[in-house]
């Protein structure tokens, strides 16, 4: 079930000794810190934006910042929380760019045909539509939140990407999980 | 954390849901997280209430598996050869870049070290000083060309922006040129199983009017194939009434582009390309650059579906661009057919962009059967003309379809308030019928609508109808809504003028300022209030024509289209108003201090749909026409100022109760089942 829940090390050994005296080079190191970590950040950035070509451009563009930081010689001091705000950030930025705020809901909506398992075609649509209306129950911030938790990352890091204090985020969880099930569990 | 423990020590009081929550993901202080242990061995009620959390989470886990995850990831290794691409590009351009920064800074301190003599001895002769601002645009040029020059350099591109980098090259060609008609040459090849044929082809493609004309040179000889009547009348049903027979490679390919929502008319084009692509998820992609043998450096988009691909659907396709100028050179198409995958090469032999001036008028005369001079013996009978649209019926539902799309279309490109555009039906079509101001416009309009099918666009010029009116009668067009309030004039005073006075003169300090500040005010009320009204009414012909009956012959993704479309109008309007509000309360609050609130307090409107538009109209109305009587010059005032002031604060107050409930009302799904129609307003 939660395959790909393996949460990111906080910290990833970045040397920055190492890449000035150039034994490894920093394209070297964000090559291979991409290799690593795109699929986890795919599947937050899809969330966000419906299609898992723009979510790619939008990993890869986070990985040249972050290599960028490193020509600069910038510290990061959690990585794994500046990887996943600044995809965040882009998502938005993109969603607000393209006007798609619209658009990426209806994504939230759309029919999965992979979706098997059914017995009947109309019991399968009866319960996407249950699944439909318990998401839709959640308003964008508790959204954020749960789906920043399930990738593993501390009350901290998710508020530190939201903008917002852990004690809010614990509260968004805890009422977005209760609002998700109220509808979830009442259908079932 | 509010778990303390109780006065005598033994229980500690009961968990929060965000406290429970915290305690399974360990995010309590070390002595919390303690008493919560504590408090949950002994306390059955917040143990099931533990587990209720516990339960929740294994439930959305499952949804988000189902849901919210990609259907499926794309591969690594295209990916990870793409982004190595990009990095060394991205990491070359950082390079070449840092020494260019320091680089300006230098000029900087030169370009500073020429000014500040000019400014200290100020008696400098005009032409010296001419001379030393002429030096300093120099070197603004030459900073400014090396950057041109050295940012021009091609990086690695992701899908998306090859197509908006190409999508703005032919745009900026176009624009270059007054008139421009698009004059394209290629070969095309079509190959499946039974025929390969080649053919070369000629388009000319004159966008100020719509016209389009084409030749073709095959065995079949040199000819025009058709031509395109004067009227700027598209019909996207059909490619051309073709008057002289096209070859079958063109017809199948424009069956081909017609049925994959590609515009027939420019099959290169990357906007075309691009209107497919939006279509296909999900989908593969991959970017890849190579030289040719002749030295051209070209980036190819390859896109495969990824999912099941029907009967004459696009299974993968190519877009070849050159790396200098993005321009597209070459396109490929595999093409699902019944006896096994068809393909089209299209091949770009030469293009230019001409203004139509410098044109043989030969080329759009109205001679249909014109053939071109280099004019070859009559065609093989196997080459005759098939027909040209594939022939199916039109049912209600798609026309439904269109017409939804269209107007959600013209909302997208802001063509929906008040322009003189209206969408007609008829039993076999939908037509957009409009008058617009320029070319450009009936340029954007049609680029933006032409996708969509069963769709008959009827869009004129001013300049155009003008033209005709000369000879024949005049078009049937609605005329602009009667009155328009305008910009008060120098020299009159508005009707609340000196109230106004005082309230500017107390934000800002100089006097001289004031005038100006008046008008900016007025014209920003004013503004506000026009736009709230377009918005009020694009609503209001919506609910009109949608009335639940309506609404229920609509599929799914049309009513969610229409939604959207109600959710963006009310959302405009709402934003309007409130930016009104912030303006004009202030300023008025000081003649209709009292009794504001009153009117709103008693009136609410029934929130449904599509009943809340007529209501919500006329208060827009009101609001517009009190916005007007108090900062227009010469508003023949009807009203005293008071009065309207007090009725414009009153319409603020009524919308500003309303339109959140409105907003709530349609943030989900609102047109769905009938019963989330009903519930009235308290």
């Amino acid at each position: 079930m939660n395959d790909s829940v393996l949460p990111l090390p906080q910290t990833f050994s970045l040397n920055f000794d190492d890449i000035s005296r150039g034994s490894r080079n920093a394209e070297e190191v964000v090559t291979d810190l991409y290799a690593k970590l795109r699929p986890q950040l795919l599947s937050y950035v899809y969330h966000l934006v419906g299609s898992t070509q723009e979510a790619d451009d939008l990993v890869q563009i986070a990985f040249l910042q972050l290599f960028d930081q490193l020509h600069q010689k910038t510290e990061i001091e959690n990585l794994r929380g500046w990887l996943y705000r600044v995809v965040h950030n882009l998502a938005i930025e993109q969603g607000r760019r393209l006007d798609k705020r619209e658009s990426l809901i209806e994504r939230w909506f759309s029919p999965n045909d992979a979706t098997v398992d059914a017995h009947s075609v109309e019991e399968e649509l009866i319960r996407r539509e249950q699944i439909e209306k318990s998401l839709a129950m959640l308003n964008e911030r508790e959204r954020h939140c749960l789906m920043l938790r399930v990738e593993g990352l501390s009350y901290q890091e998710i508020a530190d990407v939201l903008e917002t204090s852990a004690k809010s985020v614990s509260v968004y969880l805890a009422r977005g999980l209760k609002k998700f099930d109220s509808r979830y569990e009442n259908k079932k | 954390m509010k778990i303390r423990n109780s006065d005598n020590g033994a229980v500690p009081r009961h968990l929060d849901g965000d406290d429970l929550i915290s305690y399974l993901d360990g995010e309590l202080l070390r002595e919390e997280q303690e008493d919560a242990r504590t408090h949950l061995e002994s306390c059955w009620n917040c143990r099931s209430r533990l587990s209720a959390v516990q339960n929740s989470i294994e439930n959305f886990l499952r949804v988000r598996q189902e849901r919210l995850m990609p259907p499926d990831l794309p591969p690594s290794g295209p990916a990870l050869d793409l982004f190595t691409q990009r990095l060394a590009d991205h990491s070359a351009s950082v390079r070449e870049h840092s020494p260019l920064r320091l680089r300006i800074s230098q000029w900087g301190s030169v370009f500073r070290f020429f000014t500040r003599p000019l400014k200290l001895e100020n008696p400098i002769p005009a032409n010296s000083r001419l001379m030393v601002r002429t030096a300093a645009a120099l070197l603004v040029t030459c900073i400014i060309a090396a950057l041109v020059i050295l940012s021009n350099r091609v990086t690695a591109v992701s899908a998306n922006e090859l197509i908006r980098f190409a999508t703005d090259a032919q745009a900026q060609q176009q624009r270059a040129t007054a008139q421009p008609v698009i004059h394209q040459k290629l070969q095309v090849r079509r190959k499946n199983s039974s025929v390969e044929e080649s053919l070369s082809w000629e388009i000319w493609h004159d966008t100020t009017n719509s016209r389009l004309r084409q030749a073709v040179d095959d065995q079949g000889g040199s000819r025009f194939i058709s031509s395109n009547s004067s009227p700027p009348i598209m019909n996207t049903n059909q490619l051309e009434k073709a008057s002289s027979p096209a070859p079958t490679a063109l017809v199948k390919l424009a069956e081909v582009l017609q049925a994959n929502h590609m515009d027939p008319r420019r099959p290169l084009s990357p906007t075309s390309f691009q209107v497919w692509r939006n279509s296909v998820e999900p989908k593969q992609e991959e970017v890849t650059r190579a030289t040719r043998i002749d030295g051209l450096e070209v980036l190819t988009l390859k896109t495969v579906p990824r999912g099941p691909v029907g009967m004459g659907g696009i299974a993968e396709a190519n877009l070849v661009v050159r790396a200098r100028d993005w321009h597209p050179i070459e396109e490929h198409l595999r093409v699902r057919g019944e006896q096994g995958d068809e393909e089209f090469d299209l091949v770009e032999t030469s293009f230019d962009v001409v203004t139509l001036t410098a044109l043989d008028p030969a080329i759009f005369s109205d001679h249909q059967t014109a053939l071109l001079p280099e004019n070859r013996p009559e065609l093989p009978a196997e080459l005759k003309p098939e027909p040209v649209a594939p022939v199916r019926a039109v049912v209600t539902a798609d026309l439904d379809d269109a017409e939804v799309e269209a107007r959600a279309t013209l909302q997208r490109v802001g063509a929906d308030l008040g322009e003189p555009i209206e969408i007609v039906r008829s039993a076999s079509e939908v037509e957009v019928r409009g008058l617009v101001n320029t070319a450009e416009r009936k340029a954007e309009l049609i680029a933006a609508l032409r996708h969509i099918s069963h769709l008959k666009l009827t869009i004129k010029t001013i300049e155009e109808v003008s033209r005709e009116a000369k000879s024949a009668a005049a078009p049937s067009t609605r005329s602009q809504p009667a009155e328009q309030p305008t910009s008060e004039t120098i020299g009159n005073k508005l009707p609340v003028h000196d109230l106004l006075e005082r309230y500017l003169a107390r934000r800002s300090a100089d006097p001289g300022e004031a005038r100006s500040a008046m008008e900016q005010f007025s014209r920003q009320a004013l503004t506000h209030a026009e736009s709230a009204l377009s918005e009020a009414w694009a609503l209001h012909r919506l609910a009109e024509r949608y009335t639940p009956a309506e609404v229920n012959r609509l599929n799914p993704s049309s009513r969610r289209k229409l939604e959207a479309l109600a959710r963006s109008h009310l959302r405009s309007l709402h934003l309007h108003i409130t930016r009104a509000s912030a303006l004009v309360k202030p300023a008025l609050s000081a003649i209709a201090n009292e009794s504001a609130g009153t009117i709103a307090a008693n009136s609410g409107w029934e929130a449904t749909w599509p009943k809340f538009s007529a209501p919500l109209l006329r208060t827009v109305q009101q609001l517009d026409r009190m916005t007007t009587a108090l900062f227009t010059v010469g508003s023949n005032a009807r009203v005293s100022p008071s009065i309207a002031a007090r009725e414009l604060l009153a319409a603020f107050a009524l919308l500003e109760s309303q339109l959140p409930h409105l907003e709530k009302r349609v943030a989900g799904e609102f047109l769905g089942n009938p019963e989330s129609l009903v519930p009235k307003q308290p």
